[in-house]
């Protein structure tokens, strides 16, 4: 190797193939991605954030909360729920082909299975799985449907109710999605803790609500006012326990920077169901999960999200 | 030994075939210079670029040590907003990586090419305004992130006003390796020379395309990440990475006396390295809002990386084959044989770190964290500091003052490394896996990861300590410099020259 163009051309190859890869190509798959009209509700989601929000979300850039909150729901590994939905009318075949694919069955129980369909016949099934499967069975002549069956750490946590897809970020510049949960994730903080207040106390203080949090104190972003004798409260001030207040005679406002980032937490919601997220498995089992899994005590999910119109029907 | 051979296998076997064989027609008019001469021409540039690196390197692990602290401590200095964890940490990881790691690494590149290619460095007036660029604008930087101008995203918060400034100061450096690699006058290229040409003509490329994406022409919704995370990739593998094993592969057969021998292997290392480093980025989103093919090719390319890097490390163990006993007399060894084993152990474990399931129980944990500071303080700090313990000596023409202080350097750094190793990565693993149980609550996910970052503090304190003893070294070594220059100087203006005299 005598010269340097080899090298040089070289690098040019691997930092464009790998820009072609990891940049371009995506760009052209995911770059023009349209914003979904929720037609029951008649509004384009990801909805635009109002003034204060926007904002917010400068204030959020700036004190790099972004080093400790992740804004990504994931589901991960994905496992799906497959249903023999109808046997058809070669239930020989079907039972056959049933019993290839699940070995446990004898030939009494998968005659029982198949003549009792819908049925559910692998509660959790890896990808391949449910490919492998469905084409055999299709071709048996029954009709397989499949669903997501696990809904993850992330949304049994309660931190959303589905995973979040490309298309939740579209109006957000810069995205930030994080990459270390020093802190819950806040891809869903508005609709968890939907209550002004409770968020600013929480920045002024996060350890009132919750002895031993590590998240730090953003004092500056409160301002301490004096009340001169028999001048009432502020109607914005902090309501403090006791241990936490100030001494009497002195208030504690947010500044406008508190109350903007809090507009904007407030903003954080992606929630709503559109083709491409997978349906959790039941709202039932979701509601359950919030309740059970909940970090900081939220308010119960509101489910104001239209209902999925159509499931995909494999992963 | 001829010199028409396909590539060298040692770093330095120009003297001794210059003096067997007779140079070739087009080297008779140029004849290699001495290594002397060359560190004369690189004396002024690549010492002002150490030393602006030493100073990034002591500040960046002050804030370092100040963002660990505030981690645990979230009450501490809380009313003032500029010292706020998200913008300490940003500021700290800018200081180190562009204020030390792009600083020292110049340094690293422009004297071991002109040393390669036996040629003096021209350009060193250039060199130094470029460095000065760079620090400035890189200071802007850290202050507007300091004050919350950060663009927001990790790894790229450089402000836009500070970005461009920095990208003019590289190249003002850059170009000068570029042209005395071009003017050698071994035509023979080294392994180090191939990872040294690469890193230097793909980092300008990756900075300007990273930056132009994310902060002036963003694109759109989650793509802003993947840009980001092709940047964080190539800057991590291409630059950092390559330099690391540049100074492996010219110190480690240097300092041991011994040779690389299987030139396939290290072909196909570097080849491999150059190839796939690049596209395993966006690992760091696995599971993300992303088409699912992006992480799917990331882990790919990660997993074949471990190919390429098993031949690089079966290259470097040739060379130190039985010749283990020489690591014992130098320091230089001992920084860059450790440096390239934590580089390939912590590129190797990445790769692993990528298959999903070992990810389950490290994504978005501690361990990334972990893997990110080992890697490039482990890997590329350690390996350029053991450098500069080389350089800087030949540079100012007398050895360091103090053997103490460098071992107690090496120790500070090493301690360091290891523990930050043994807390993040253990620690990301029970963060794993206290964020992977919905049941527990999130205040106990915190009190189980709580332990593990507090002992970043300890590491990152004698990380810093570490440091400020190779400072005070370096500083020591610059006023006894100093006081010889100055003192001869004072005497000349005293004492009338002979010409003066005359006239």
């Amino acid at each position: 190797m005598k010269h340097g163009p080899l090298i040089f051309l070289g690098a040019l190859a691997s930092v464009l193939a790998s820009w072609l890869l990891v940049v371009v190509a995506p760009h052209f798959q995911i770059g023009n991605q349209e914003l979904v009209t929720l037609e029951n509700v008649g509004i384009n989601y990801p909805l635009d954030r109002l003034g204060e929000a926007k904002q917010g979300a400068e204030v959020y850039r700036a004190q790099g909360c972004v080093y400790c909150h992740t804004q990504q729901v994931l589901q991960e590994p994905l496992r799906s729920v497959l249903t023999l939905a109808d046997a058809g009318t070669n239930t020989a075949a079907v039972v056959a082909t049933l019993r290839k694919v699940r070995r446990d069955l004898d030939a009494d129980e998968a005659t029982a299975l198949v003549a009792s369909a819908p049925q559910v016949i692998f509660p959790e099934a890896r990808a391949m799985q449910v490919q492998e499967v469905t084409k055999l069975l299709t071709n048996a002549g029954a009709r397989i449907e499949a669903r997501v069956a696990n809904l993850g750490p992330d949304v049994r946590r309660g931190w959303g109710n589905r995973r979040t897809v490309s298309r939740d970020y579209l109006r957000d510049r810069p995205v930030m999605l994080g990459h270390v949960r020093f802190g819950p994730d806040l891809a869903n903080i508005g609709v968890r803790l939907p209550d002004p207040a409770r968020l600013l106390r929480k920045l002024y203080n996060a350890r009132i609500d919750m002895p031993g949090s590590t998240m730090p104190r953003y004092t500056y972003l409160f301002e301490e006012r004096k009340l001169s004798p028999g001048q009432p409260a502020s109607p914005d001030a902090l309501v403090l326990p006791a241990e936490f207040a100030p001494p009497p005679g002195i208030e504690i406002v947010p500044k406008r920077e508190a109350r903007q980032l809090v507009a904007y937490l407030l903003s954080l919601q992606s929630e709503q169901m559109f083709y491409e997220v997978f349906p959790p498995q039941s709202p039932k089992t979701n509601a359950v999960a919030t309740s059970t899994g909940a970090t900081n005590a939220p308010a119960a999910a509101p489910t104001n999200a239209p209902a999925a119109t159509n499931a995909p029907t494999s992963p | 030994m001829s010199l028409f051979r396909d590539q060298m296998s040692s770093p330095t076997p120009a003297q001794a075939s210059t003096a067997d064989v007779p140079a070739p027609v087009e080297m008779a008019a140029r004849l290699p210079a001495s290594y002397a001469e060359i560190d004369r021409s690189c004396r002024w540039p690549v010492m002002v670029l150490v030393v602006l690196a030493v100073g990034w390197l002591i500040f960046g692990s002050a804030l370092a040590v100040l963002a660990a602290v505030k981690l645990h401590a979230p009450g501490m200095l809380a009313g003032v907003g500029w010292l706020t964890y998200g913008r300490v940490q940003p500021a700290a990881w800018n200081a180190l990586v562009l204020g030390f790691g792009g600083l020292a690494g110049l340094a690293l590149a422009l004297w071991l090419v002109a040393r390669l290619s036996r040629v003096p460095l021209v350009g060193g007036g250039v060199v130094i305004l470029g460095a000065l660029t760079w620090h400035v604008g890189l200071k802007l930087g850290v202050l507007g992130i300091l004050c919350g101008e950060s663009t927001g995203i990790e790894g790229l918060e450089l402000p836009r006003y500070a970005s461009p400034i920095l990208l003019g100061g590289w190249l003002c450096i850059a170009a000068w390796a570029l042209i005395a690699f071009d003017r050698r006058v071994v035509r023979e290229t080294y392994i180090s020379q191939w990872y040294l040409l690469a890193a230097l003509l793909s980092f300008p490329w990756v900075f300007a395309a990273g930056h132009l994406l994310t902060s002036f022409l963003p694109l759109r919704g989650v793509l802003q990440a993947a840009v980001q995370s092709w940047y964080l990739q190539n800057v991590q593998v291409l630059w950092f990475g390559f330099l690391t094993l540049a100074a492996a592969f010219y110190f480690i057969p240097k300092l041991t006396g011994g040779n690389v021998t299987n030139r396939t292997h290290a072909r196909f290392g570097f080849w491999g390295l150059l190839a796939l480093g690049g596209l395993g980025g966006m690992v760091r989103y696995v599971g993300g809002p992303f088409p699912a093919w992006m992480p799917s090719l990331a882990v790919a390319a990660n997993v074949l990386l471990l190919f390429p890097l098993a031949a690089v490390g079966l290259g470097l163990l040739e060379v130190l084959q039985g010749r283990t006993a020489r690591l014992r007399q130098s320091l230089v060894l001992w920084f860059v044989v450790s440096a390239v084993l934590i580089w390939l152990a912590a590129s190797a474990l990445g790769a692993l770190n990528s298959l999903a399931t070992v990810r389950r129980f490290t994504h978005l944990t501690l361990f990334s964290v972990g893997l990110e500071y080992v890697t490039f303080l482990g890997g590329f700090g350690l390996a350029v500091l053991g450098a500069l313990y080389f350089i800087v000596p030949r540079l100012l023409g007398r050895d360091w003052p103090s053997a103490l202080l460098a071992k107690l350097h090496f120790a500070g750094c090493a301690v360091a490394v290891v523990l930050i190793a043994a807390a993040f990565l253990g620690g990301g693993l029970a963060h794993g896996a206290a964020l992977n149980n919905a049941d527990l609550p999130f205040i106990d996910v915190a009190r189980r990861y709580l332990p593990f970052a507090s002992t970043g503090t300890l590491a990152f304190l004698l990380f810093l300590a570490g440091n400020l003893a190779f400072a005070v070294n370096l500083a020591w070594a610059l006023v006894l410099n100093c006081r010889v220059a100055c003192v001869s100087a004072a005497c000349a203006l005293v004492k009338p020259l002979p010409a003066e005299v005359k006239a």
